[in-house]
């Protein structure tokens, strides 16, 4: 039982950090990009094949790894967002980033293969039990990364920055913040936090193509629960879903997770549309 | 499309183009040709409506794959095991899924769109997720012989004409809806939900209307597409058809009904014809889907209108603007 | 046989109109004789890509190299064979789209596969309908039906025999009754379990526990307990993915819980032993694979399969991952084709159908095929031989399981 908690923590977290990485990219586009999960798998596989496959030291791997999901992330903003974003048509970048998402996810199977591979080893440590690193890495990550941004948003001036251009738009661009270089920004600490979430826990879910589509539902879900715009909530949300998952698993079988995971969505949808700790989601005049 | 008689001209021949070339395929007496033609027309079913939700109203169904299956399946059943008129069960699966969708819609419908986005692209999942489990019913992975209906369209022709038919009674009732002051209404939903909600349009009832309406043909296609298959098991639904329907809509173009049956069309022929490169196939939908959101978002529906209004488009941008001294002399002089 | 005749006198209008008539007569006979020269056609639909392309891809490359053979002694009753291959990418549809083209637009005199038995299912009405022979490369059960489907055999064993083979091994061989089974959630993996319970119930043993556990799942660490909890002494594990095959090897290492596993063949493969995290988890696994991998007590694989792979080594290379069972099941093919056409002197489907159940063996590489007019399977019990997972050796083959286990 303490295992099924453990690995539903550890799970929880994953889906956390994916709907911190969800919240960074609202904040300040007020865009939700398809493809954040995504973010993620390209971090797991690409750690694997950088320290399985070229033998690069694990220093090396990770530093490769956030490099590779900086540059995802400006080539999200670059190519699903930014023009997209000049039209008055909201719904052009639920389409755009869900383009980009599925290219960025066939290429990869094309090119990786369709079988999930190992990932490595990271740290010395018997193996098993409740305290494989496979647990507490994500569970670890998750906590630097929920920390570090609420750190970053409250006491250094490009967090402030960050949070005036997602309080209100138009008033930090009167005051001479230039916008679009924020949203790009956003983007790049949006791929290299998912790309970290997804080497933090590359051993739990496997160098797998298909995570992304499943990553960007479940962390979806994570951040509607816990209300989009909130660190706090995008955890909870996160921790309430992997533990669920785990816990249904264990009682019922795998054949309803998904199920389960979208009653809950439906559930939050219908009593409390703006999550947990969120604010109201429409703003109409 | 209501409008000057010079853009309805294109549109009128495009239309006649179309119905003769429905007529080709039984003609070739290939039933290759034949059975591509029959999925095609399948497909266009759902595609139809789903434009209206999709295209007209602005709302995005990633996962109507899965009201395909349920009205597959459902026909399957009722028809197969239960024994069931085929035309009675064809009719239950659209019903089945118009209720599906009005309970999908009525709480996800008020939500932005990339909520609903997830729910329909989860919903999708779903449903070959429990296809798969719920063996008692859909006899899981073997899945389960679809009955023919009866003559005259038992034979691949006769189906053919079946299938045929229906479309062009969807095709009609969508082209109907869209040119009524629906289209209208529709519209001005999708474009801008203040300004219709100021006008005393409900936009939230309007776009459940249309999911139902849409729900309900794509329960009817999947009845119809498993004829065509013959036999259907859970993996014949896959995520990579429904995003299909989807980029032919997109890149049919918006507000149009003929530029998704073109879209259609064309994502359906380009598989058959590139055999070897099948493995790029999701890949190039993905392209295709930025590309044309990129540059055209309005599809080809809107590249059609900008070419056939071409050389008209020059003469408005002619006049300039500067005084009218003609006028100003002669109001001056009759002061 | 037309026979066109010509007024032996002076041509005269009557003359040439009755020649004019009579041309047309003729052209059947030119046209056979034509065809007597056409190649024959075999439609070919594999999931080269998709969901266990691997496997296909072995199984194409033995198509192939059948093929080649066959042209190089000569061809069939004088024609040359001609492969036209579809890739069906997995999907049902495109496999009854692409079976239909190969039908009705390519006029083949019969077709090979499909290769994965979610995509089977749906063509084998299509081609009965067609009536043309058919050659499946699926191994669920209901596939072959001779009423039913008159015209379709199949190339390789049943999944029934792999139940049966090791449930006999378990009980037998192994000695063991607690039986815990771990299927993935896919199609197979309940089809599955539902035979073997199936077979174990006729042996009289019901299972202490069993799953289908969500095929994605990254930890099997959970279900690996249950089953130690429930007291169950040995595991089967019935899925033809090998991520999942080898992240349940993994739990059951890192448990440190030696129960023996008996698993469907695909455990046999490198890249399952390349997924787990130390190779010692390979072992005391076992699984029903087949008499032509099995190596005798010098370490030699038997004489054909050998031949095989000499003959082609320098390109079996990248297939031999897939196991060279599935090279061998894709020669298989053409091969069984090749010898209802010959017993039957024609391409007719149901003389090369009475042919095929008359034929008393038809020795190959994979094994032999007996098929009669009720049984178009063909394949024996046993051909299939329990083999140790981990006595993979270089050449490709295993060591035939102890009868006890390894302990």
């Amino acid at each position: 039982m303490l295992l099924v908690l453990i690995s539903g923590l550890a799970l929880g977290a994953l889906y956390g950090m994916t709907a911190i990485v969800y919240n960074v990219t609202y904040s300040t586009a007020k865009v939700l990009s398809f493809g954040t999960g995504h973010f993620a798998m390209v971090g797991g596989i690409i750690g694997a094949f950088l320290i399985l496959g070229l033998h690069w030291p694990i220093w090396a791997g990770l530093l490769g790894c956030l490099l590779v999901g900086a540059l995802f992330g400006y080539a999200t903003e670059l190519l699903a967002v930014r023009r997209v974003l000049v039209s008055s048509d909201q719904h052009l970048w639920v389409l755009s980033t869900l383009a980009l998402a599925i290219m960025v996810q066939e290429a990869m199977g094309l090119w990786w293969g369709t079988d999930p591979t190992p990932f490595p080893h990271l740290f010395a440590q018997q193996r098993g039990g409740l305290l494989d690193q496979k647990y507490w890495l994500p569970i670890i990550a998750a906590a630097l990364m929920a920390g570090g941004l609420e750190i970053f948003y409250r006491h250094t001036l490009l967090g402030k920055i960050f949070v005036a251009v997602s309080e209100d738009d138009f008033a930090a661009r009167a005051r001479g913040l230039d916008t679009g270089r924020v949203r790009t920004l956003s983007f790049v600490m949006a791929g290299t936090l998912g790309a970290l979430s997804g080497f933090a826990a590359g051993q739990l879910t496997f160098a797998d193509f298909n995570l992304g589509t499943t990553l960007s539902l479940a962390g979806f879900i994570a951040a509607a629960l816990g209300g989009i715009g909130s660190s706090l909530g995008a955890m909870v949300g996160g921790v309430v879903m992997g533990l669920l998952t785990a816990f249904t698993s264990h009682f019922f079988g795998a054949e309803y997770q998904k199920t389960i995971a979208i009653g809950l969505l439906a559930l939050v949808l219908v009593s409390r549309p703006q999550g947990l700790f969120g604010r109201p989601l429409m703003r109409d005049v | 499309m209501v409008g000057p008689a010079g853009q309805r001209r294109p549109q009128t021949i495009a239309a006649a183009a179309i119905a003769l070339t429905v007529l080709v395929p039984p003609l070739t007496g290939n039933l290759y040709y034949v059975h591509v033609a029959t999925v095609i027309g399948v497909y266009w079913i759902l595609i139809a409506t789903l434009n209206l939700l999709v295209g007209y109203t602005g709302t995005l169904s990633i996962g109507h794959i899965g009201l395909l299956a349920i009205g597959a399946y459902t026909f399957a059943i009722l028809a197969g095991t239960v024994g069931w008129n085929s035309y009675l069960a064809l009719l239950a699966g659209g019903v089945l899924c118009a209720s599906i969708g009005l309970l999908l819609g009525l709480p996800s419908l008020r939500l932005p769109g990339f909520y609903f986005a997830m729910v329909t692209t989860a919903f999708g999942l779903i449903v070959s997720e429990l296809a798969l489990a719920e063996g008692w019913l859909t006899n899981g992975s073997v899945g389960m012989a679809a009955p023919t209906f009866p003559a005259p369209f038992a034979s691949p022709d006769g189906f053919y004409t079946l299938v045929t038919l229906i479309g062009a009674l969807v095709t009609w009732l969508c082209w109907n809806l869209a040119r009524s002051m629906w289209g209208g209404r529709m519209m001005a939903v999708r474009d801008s939900r203040i300004a219709a909600l100021s006008l005393g349009i409900p936009p939230a009832r309007t776009k459940l209307i249309v999911f139902v309406f849409s729900g309900f043909s794509a329960g009817i296609a999947g009845g119809l597409f498993a004829t065509s298959q013959s036999y259907i098991t859970p993996d014949a639904f896959t995520f990579n058809l429904g995003l299909y329907f989807f980029v032919s809509i997109i890149i049919g173009g918006r507000g149009s009904i003929i530029g998704p049956f073109i879209g259609a069309v064309l994502l359906a022929l380009i598989p058959e014809l590139v055999g070897s490169l099948q493995k790029y196939g999701t890949f190039f939908y993905g392209a295709i889907l930025l590309a044309v959101v990129l540059l055209i978002p309005g599809g080809f529906g809107e590249l059609a209108a900008r070419i056939g209004s071409g050389p008209k488009a020059g003469t408005s941008d002619a006049t300039g603007t500067g005084p009218d001294l003609g006028r100003l002399h002669e109001a001056i002089t009759r002061l | 046989m037309i026979v066109t005749r010509l007024h032996s006198s002076a041509l005269g209008r009557r003359s040439l109109l009755i020649a004019a008539a009579a041309a047309p007569l003729a052209m059947p006979a030119i046209r056979s004789a034509r065809a007597a020269s056409a190649p024959i056609k075999l439609g070919f639909v594999v999931a080269l890509t998709g969901a266990f392309a691997t496997n296909a891809q072995a199984i194409n490359f033995g198509f192939q190299k059948a093929l080649g053979e066959i042209n190089a002694g000569g061809g069939l009753l004088g024609r040359m064979l001609e492969a036209i291959t579809r890739d069906s990418a997995a999907e049902p549809t495109k496999a009854v789209s692409f079976t239909k083209e190969l039908l009705f637009n390519n006029d083949v005199d019969m077709i090979g596969g499909p290769t994965n038995s979610g995509e089977v299912l749906p063509t084998l009405g299509v081609v009965t309908a067609a009536k043309k022979i058919q050659i499946i490369s699926g191994s669920v059960d209901q596939l072959i039906d001779p009423v039913k489907y008159p015209y379709a055999f199949r190339c390789l064993n049943k999944a029934g025999q792999w139940f049966t083979v090791s449930v006999k091994y378990t009980l037998d061989g192994l000695r063991r009754r607690k039986v815990a089974i771990i299927n993935d959630n896919s199609g197979f993996g309940v089809l599955a379990m539902q035979s073997v319970e199936h077979v174990l119930k006729a042996a009289g043993v019901t299972p202490v526990y069993r799953v289908n556990a969500d095929i994605g799942q990254p930890d099997m660490t959970d279900e690996i307990n249950k089953a130690r909890d429930a007291g169950a002494d040995v595991v089967h594990l019935w899925s033809n993915s090998t991520g999942f095959l080898a992240r349940v090897l993994n739990a059951r290492g890192q448990q440190n819980w030696n129960v023996p596993v008996i698993a469907i063949p695909a455990v046999l493969q490198e890249q399952v032993a390349n997924l787990l995290t130390s190779r010692a988890y390979w072992a005391n696994v076992y699984s029903p694979a087949y008499a032509n991998s099995v190596l005798d007590a010098k370490g030699n694989l038997p004489p054909a399969t050998q031949t095989f792979l000499d003959r082609y080594k320098s390109e079996v290379g990248p297939f031999m991952a897939a196991g060279i069972y599935a090279m061998l099941q894709g020669y298989n093919i053409p091969m069984i084709y090749a010898a209802g056409v010959r017993k039957a002197g024609t391409v007719d489907t149901v003389a090369v159908k009475q042919a095929l159940e008359s034929i008393p063996t038809i020795d190959l590489p994979y094994g032999p095929f007996h098929f009669s007019p009720t049984d178009h399977d063909g394949f024996p019990d046993d051909g299939m031989v329990m083999v140790a997972a981990n006595s993979l050796h270089p050449n490709g083959g295993f060591e035939a399981a102890p009868a006890g286990g390894a302990g």
